[in-house]
């Protein structure tokens, strides 16, 4: 039996989560036994379950990996494809943030309240997001403050704030600081003017004044006297909710977002290439894809829209966002637009570094789309052809690469400015060269241009470094 | 104690700080006291202003009707 905890459940004495021979498991707890009785018996499970606010799960009679804890042994429904808030574009942080307060108001109704409120316990699923953290849940205390307040705000409404206000890029800080912004560093990079609006001024700035006024003051000591009525209570989560649904970002109209219009295919070169990436997909059937360099996601769509779990993802906060309003609009279920930076990707982070996957954790994919991205990767990026087939092979079995040449009018625009180092960038050494770790099972020239299109498939094991 | 050192530095503050927490609050993380009593002293103003709109909302809705004769959908949780 292959067993092992999850490396990112630690923090929660409610219970944790383990794998057993590939299937997530969640044990609950005697400690958390009342609370999660409570979850069942107010209706509260069963009402997040039925919108698809709550992951489903259904209880196992499982051995516990800790048996003299476990109170029940719970079986999630599986995630397809688990991703992190600095992989997420604006509108995704800000649906999960609008998730998080409508979960919140409709567990007050029910006499609970979320005890925690951090983003990583938010997951998309079938395209929308979702509350993974079955265990987040606690008896409504009325009286007390909302003890997930600061973690909201440092989670949610800081980094959406500075998206709005400051930089979409700036979703980025999330990888350096774990558990969410630090308000202090959120009121001093947003700008002079978000002081002037009400929400902000209250729910960050003054909120960052009064975190450093009372570091060192203690909750539990200060306490007797009047209470927070479940109204003011309700009051703060709907200002929240208006503060969050305030904060707008749109792609400006001079990036990516006209990319497959103003690109060099010709209509006919755009058709071939989708008619060959379909039959591609036909023929091997991949469980799923990974597009790299997705853009908008239009040869994303080729798998998604057959049912296959695809990820699209992109470098530009721009093209993300523009997938993703797409995919929500059409009530997309297979598609999942990430932002990553195939140059740096997502890293391992968190404690031991093992609370957040790399991309290569969570790989490999059936299939790797990687469309038009080899002459970023290659001369942008000056990445031997060698070290790109070993980065393709650890993170795929089936591999459908198009390779363009240097005279392709996108190559030489990154040749334009420097001198041509890449003498080994040339078709015949790409296919030298990714013959050492792949079959090459097709290629295609695609017309009116001398790009190729490759149908490659993994030799052995996938490449581990 | 530190407590009191630091709120008698905002004395309009202090006896609300002092008066307002309840002293059996204690979560697995860690609620921050800075969150706690910025909580307590805008929520009260949030949650009359919470009533104020959701009797203005009342109010525009049987307008609403009355105009229209229909009944108005509202999202409960929106």
């Amino acid at each position: 039996m292959n067993e092992e905890r999850v490396a990112a459940s630690f923090r929660d004495p409610s219970g944790f989560v383990f794998r057993r021979d590939g299937e997530h498991f969640r044990q609950v707890n005697r400690s958390y036994a009342d609370e999660y009785d409570l979850l069942l018996r107010s209706g509260l499970y069963e009402n997040l379950v039925n919108d698809k606010l709550l992951i489903p799960h259904r209880e196992t009679d499982a051995e516990s990996p800790e048996p003299s804890l476990v109170y029940k042994i719970l079986r999630p429904e599986a995630i397809s494809t688990i991703s992190y808030p600095y992989e997420w574009c604006f509108s995704q942080l800000k649906d999960a943030a609008r998730l998080t307060l409508r979960i919140q108001k409709r567990a007050m109704k029910m006499g609970m309240s979320l005890k925690d409120c951090s983003a990583y316990n938010i997951q998309f699923q079938e395209g929308r997001p979702i509350l993974i953290d079955t265990l987040s849940f606690e008896s409504f205390d009325e009286g007390a403050p909302w003890v997930a307040y600061r973690q909201f705000c440092q989670h949610f409404l800081a980094p959406l704030a500075l998206m709005a206000y400051a930089d979409v890029r700036l979703s980025q800080l999330l990888k350096v600081f774990i558990d969410g912004l630090p308000l202090d560093l959120a009121s001093r990079l947003l700008p002079w003017k978000t002081r002037a609006l009400i929400p902000l001024l209250v729910h960050i700035h003054l909120h960052a004044a009064a975190q450093k006024r009372y570091a060192d003051a203690k909750v539990a000591e200060a306490g007797r006297g009047r209470r927070m009525t479940k109204t003011a209570l309700l009051g703060l989560i709907d200002d929240l909710r208006r503060a969050i649904q305030k904060l707008e970002w749109s792609p400006s109209s001079i990036g990516w977002a006209d990319y497959y219009d103003t690109h060099a295919y010709t209509s006919d070169a755009l058709n071939t290439k989708k008619a060959l990436i379909a039959e591609f997909i036909e023929s091997t059937r991949p469980k799923s894809v990974w597009d790299l360099g997705a853009n908008t996601g239009f040869f994303s769509r080729i798998a998604s829209d057959r049912d296959i779990p695809t990820v699209a993802f992109d470098l530009d906060p721009a093209a993300v966002e523009l997938n993703y309003r797409e995919c929500r609009s059409k009530g997309e279920r297979h598609l999942l637009p990430l932002l990553l930076d195939l140059t740096n990707p997502s890293p391992s982070l968190g404690w031991n570094n093992e609370e957040r996957s790399s991309i290569f954790e969570r790989g490999p994919a059936d299939m790797v789309l990687a469309l038009a991205i080899i002459h970023h990767l290659a001369i942008s990026n000056n990445v031997p052809l060698a070290d790109l087939a070993t980065f393709f092979s650890r993170l795929c079995h089936w591999l459908v690469i198009e390779f363009v040449p240097k005279d392709d009018p996108q190559a030489a625009r990154l040749l334009a400015n420097r001198e041509d180092i890449f003498g080994e960038y040339a078709p015949e050494t790409f296919e030298e060269v990714f013959a050492r770790r792949f079959t090459i099972r097709r290629v295609e020239t695609l017309p009116s241009s001398a790009r190729r299109l490759y149908l490659m498939e993994r030799s052995g094991p996938p490449h581990s470094i | 104690m530190v407590l009191i050192e630091t709120a008698e530095q905002l004395l309009p503050v202090h006896h609300l700080f002092t008066s307002v927490v309840r002293a059996n609050v204690l979560a697995y993380l860690d609620p921050g006291s800075g969150s706690y009593l910025l909580q307590l002293l805008v929520a009260a103003a949030l949650g009359g202003l919470l009533v104020l709109r959701l009797y203005w909302a009342k109010v525009k809705s049987f307008v609403r009707r009355l105009l229209s004769g229909k009944d108005d959908e509202l999202d409960a949780d929106e």
